[in-house]
């Protein structure tokens, strides 16, 4: 089975959608990310969920017509808490899927570029060492480096993630140095940076677009953690929170943080991992999960 | 001679990798960690006080000689005590370690043992209707966070408002029975958590060796079902289903440790490095860091190993 | 006398651009004991298809087989039947595989793989399933049979593995044999031991053999039978000695024509043309366009495989 990128089928961007949405779960789950990320633009734009820290109504009202899933301790409405978390979500899953990827697939080209050599032994060196610590105590330690930054978390997630990429592209780009088009670009005398940058990494597109997808659902449950560890979400609110708050209220009785955080969470992961499968499946990639 | 320069670059590249790890979390949690100094001083401290303390703490001294201190209490192995109980440092490991192995082992095999069961089980199966269940439900484990799963089984399990048969937190371990009681929640935890992923990575690996020729030939020569997933298929499977339970271990034990720990207030090594770092307790950190290293490296030598002793092809012959 | 094997109008199709193909069409045939039968054609004509949809190897994806009817002496074991040849399959027929490289798990020893086979055909236990592998591996020509048991198949020449393969089939001593190209990866000298213990199994076991190959040459030495395939059909049929003195069908002449002689002065000819891609599905005989003898019913109607003499043949205008 050739699994090289350049001998399958060309895939652009325009037949990559349309691969996408000949399977049931391509459609859904793009139809799921969309519906969020407009959701999230929303409560961006403070079209929806923008009370959700006001207080106003009284605590623990169950669920009813004003308030879908009740209100909590405070009084909050939960759904527009649970809401108003999509923004949140989002932009830590873009954050650090765009710098993870960036710095994964700078490091990795570069590995693979000058590859074998000091360079790529002392990305490889590093990338082991990340990986050796683990993966918590990594982000629990940056988080305490930087003294409650609300950046913490994006920078130490970053910092965990870039590995996976970095060992894919390195890969990819090790085996594409062997093709034509590179010797030709190396034959008229293009310096080895531009190549890598205008001409192979390109290639990696699917490879790339494939992985981000990984690291974005693995940048929001890792919040969620975080959140309840307490070093995550610190002002503001998101699943995560929403979640570590409710994680007393069970006990108790009370599941409306519970159903509405997690409820809202696992359909965006749904979306995501359906979208993800589908996108394996047709640029016939696997991608690489931590 | 290929072996012994062989080693030698492992060991190099071990030693490397130690020499790395140490450095960050040294970075990490001692130059950039807590500020202890007002800690042991009561209200209004002088001056004089102030700056013996931190002669004390070692804050006054250089990096570089704070990171060779540093190194060199890990070399020795001087682990020391523990700067918020006092308890020796040596004895906190062997008291907490063990219990988080006994939490953790059980759900990290049961997790890999059923993976592997129904990838092959689906991976023979691919593209029937049991094969798409397995893949939908992998798929809805995946897209799960373990923070959910645990309160949900929690509430299912341990509350009033469940089946109530398991305790919600705590860990008094006297017996088998008692073991049973306190880790059965956490393990199965664990197990619902990582299924999802396991399943799908063995299948995929399982679908690649059934689609290899010798398997027509066993096909061929009547064997059954049974026969070649158990023997073929997965003898073929050893390589990289040995790569991933080894160097998942750290990654369960350390990590996963520390969730299920703190939610459920078990005393094991995760909890305990969690507190260690927001009180920038360092004996501690010292310890488990050296522990995760030397961890590390170990699976890496026992993954090259794996590889020798699995697959006939590599290796001198 | 039931033959050993009788196939009835099998045919395998696989999904293409436009539909269904027929790589497979239809094809009949019967194999006697103890008689060895070639069956001759170019590659792509369906020959290594026909042979595996025979032994019920074609799962869903791999093609869709259909037939009247396969049978195994008296079993009838084809796609429609209960079971199929699961059960037949290493005990009653066998196959030696085209390609020797990839057919033996690369984890096991060649002689584990061996003694597997035998210890499920003959009920033995280790140790005479080990005495059994190694006989058999020596019969066919190791003289070093020890080291080839305990050997891996990647420690082998490609020409040792496809010999393994042919000592496991014979080894299991099946009333019907499947050679698809069994000696591609052998030099002259081996391949006549490997032949010769072919010779032997029809002789001692009775075993039937079907001998796939494109090479004509490897029929004339020993089969009493000769069918030629071409585009996923039979189009000619009938004892060796007939079809070389006179062949019927033009392809056949050709075909044979192809074949250099030494010492003969006749110029070697090709066959004009390539085989159409089986996409292309056309009515009338699939020989149609490269066929100089070609007249305009050839182009209308599919000829079928008619007896005459004593032989089949399938054409509207045969030589």
């Amino acid at each position: 089975m050739n699994r090289d990128p350049a001998f399958s089928r060309p895939h652009g961007p325009r037949s990559l959608m349309r691969g996408l949405f000949r399977t049931g779960a391509g459609i859904s789950g793009f139809v799921i990310i969309s519906g969020f990320a407009l959701l999230a633009m929303a409560t961006a734009a403070g079209a929806i969920g923008s009370e959700w820290w006001q207080t106003s109504a009284g605590a623990w009202q169950g669920p009813g017509a004003e308030h879908w899933f009740g209100t909590n301790r405070l009084g909050q409405d939960i759904f527009a808490r649970a809401v108003y978390s999509t923004q949140t979500a989002f932009e830590v899953g873009i954050l650090v899927t765009i710098a993870s990827t960036l710095l994964g697939a700078t490091l990795g080209g570069l590995a693979g570029w000058y590859s074998p050599g000091w360079l790529d032994e002392s990305i490889l060196w590093l990338k082991g060492v990340l990986d050796s610590i683990p993966f918590y105590l990594l982000i629990a330690a940056i988080a305490y480096a930087m003294q409650g930054s609300p950046w913490a978390m994006h920078l130490g997630m970053t910092a965990a993630f870039w590995t996976g990429t970095a060992r894919l592209v390195r890969g990819e780009v090790i085996r594409l140095k062997e093709r034509e088009f590179v010797a030709a670009a190396r034959a008229i005398g293009l310096p080895g940076p531009l190549i890598i940058f205008r001409h192979v990494l390109p290639n990696t597109f699917n490879i790339l677009l494939v992985q981000a997808t990984l690291v974005f659902v693995a940048a929001i449950k890792t919040e969620v953690i975080l959140s309840f560890l307490g070093i995550g979400t610190r002002d503001g609110i998101s699943w995560g929170v929403m979640l570590a708050e409710s994680s007393q209220e069970v006990l108790a009785g009370r599941f409306g943080n519970f159903l509405a955080a997690s409820g809202f969470l696992f359909v965006l992961l749904m979306g995501f991992n359906l979208l993800s499968d589908a996108m394996q499946d047709e640029l016939d990639i696997r991608g690489q999960t931590a | 001679m290929r072996s012994g320069a062989y080693i030698f670059r492992k060991l190099v590249s071990a030693f490397a990798l130690l020499i790395g790890v140490t450095f960050i979390s040294f970075l990490l949690m001692v130059w950039f960690g807590p500020d202890l100094t007002y800690q042991s001083l009561g209200k209004n401290p002088t001056a004089d006080q102030i700056s013996e303390v931190r002669r004390q703490l070692g804050y006054d001294r250089p990096f570089m000689e704070r990171y060779g201190a540093f190194l060199g209490q890990l070399a020795t192995l001087d682990l020391g005590h523990s700067d918020s109980t006092g308890e020796p440092v040596s004895r906190l490991m062997a008291r907490t370690l063990p219990v988080s192995l006994a939490l953790v082992l059980p759900g990290f095999l049961i997790g890999n043992l059923l993976g592997i069961l129904l990838g092959l089980w689906s991976a023979w199966q691919r593209g029937s209707m049991t094969d798409r269940f397995i893949m939908g439900a992998s798929v809805a484990g995946m897209s799960l966070s373990f923070l959910v799963i645990i309160i949900l089984l929690q509430v299912l399990l341990c509350t009033p408002w469940g089946l109530n048969l398991f305790p919600a937190r705590g860990w008094s371990v006297d017996g088998l029975s008692a073991y049973l009681y306190y880790a059965t929640v956490p393990t199965l935890s664990l197990v619902l958590i990582t299924l999802g992923y396991n399943t799908r990575f063995y299948r995929s690996v399982m679908v690649e060796e059934l689609n290899r020729e010798h398997i027509r030939t066993a096909l061929a020569y009547g064997k059954r079902t049974r026969a070649i997933l158990f023997t073929h298929v997965l003898k073929n499977s050893l390589a990289p289903i040995l790569t991933r339970l080894l160097f998942s271990i750290p990654i369960i034990v350390i990590s996963g440790s520390l969730l299920l720990e703190s939610y459920f207030g078990i005393p094991g090594i995760g909890k305990v490095t969690y507190d260690a770092i927001t009180n920038g307790d360092q004996p501690v950190l010292k310890a488990v860091v050296s522990l995760t290293a030397v961890l590390f490296v170990l699976v890496q030598l026992a993954v090259d190993l794996a590889y020798r002793w699995v697959d006939p092809r590599v290796g001198p012959s | 006398m039931t033959a050993a094997l009788s196939v009835h109008e099998i045919s395998v199709s696989l999904p293409g651009p436009g539909g269904l193909i027929r790589v497979v069409d239809q094809v009949s045939l019967n194999l006697e004991r103890g008689e060895m039968v070639g069956l001759a054609g170019e590659s792509g004509c369906g020959k290594s298809m026909l042979a595996l949809a025979i032994m019920g190897l074609l799962r869903g994806d791999k093609g869709h087989v259909e037939a009247k009817s396969v049978a195994l002496g008296h079993h009838e074991a084809g796609p429609s039947s209960s079971h199929g040849m699961v059960d037949h399959r290493g005990k009653r027929i066998a196959m030696v595989f085209q390609e020797p490289t990839t057919a033996l798990d690369p984890v096991f020893t060649v002689g584990w793989q061996i003694s597997a086979v035998l210890r499920r055909r003959f009920n033995l236990d280790r140790a005479a399933a080990r005495d059994r592998t190694l006989e058999s591996l020596s019969d066919i020509g190791f003289s070093d049979a020890t080291d080839v048991y305990r050997a891996y198949p990647h420690q082998l020449s490609g020409g040792m593995r496809q010999l393994v393969m042919i000592a496991m089939a014979t080894a299991v001593r099946p009333e019907v044999l499947i050679a698809d190209e069994p000696t591609t990866a052998l030099d002259v000298t081996t391949q006549q031991q490997a032949m010769a213990q072919l010779r032997a199994l029809q002789r001692d076991a009775g075993t039937a053999v079907l001998l796939i190959t494109h090479d004509i040459g490897l029929i004339a030495g020993s089969c009493s039978r000769i069918m030629i395939m071409y585009s996923g059909q039979i189009v000619e049929s009938a004892r060796y000695e007939t079809l070389f003195q006179k062949p019927l069908h033009p392809y056949s002449a050709g075909l044979l024509a192809a074949v250099p002689r030494i010492g003969s002065a006749t110029p070697v000819n090709g066959i004009a043309g390539h085989v159409a891609p089986l996409t292309e599905q056309r009515v009338g005989c699939r020989f149609a366009e490269r066929c100089a003898r070609a007249i305009p019913v050839c182009r209308e109607t599919r000829p079928t495989l008619l007896d005459r003499e004593g032989r089949m043949i399938a054409c509207h205008h045969p030589l």
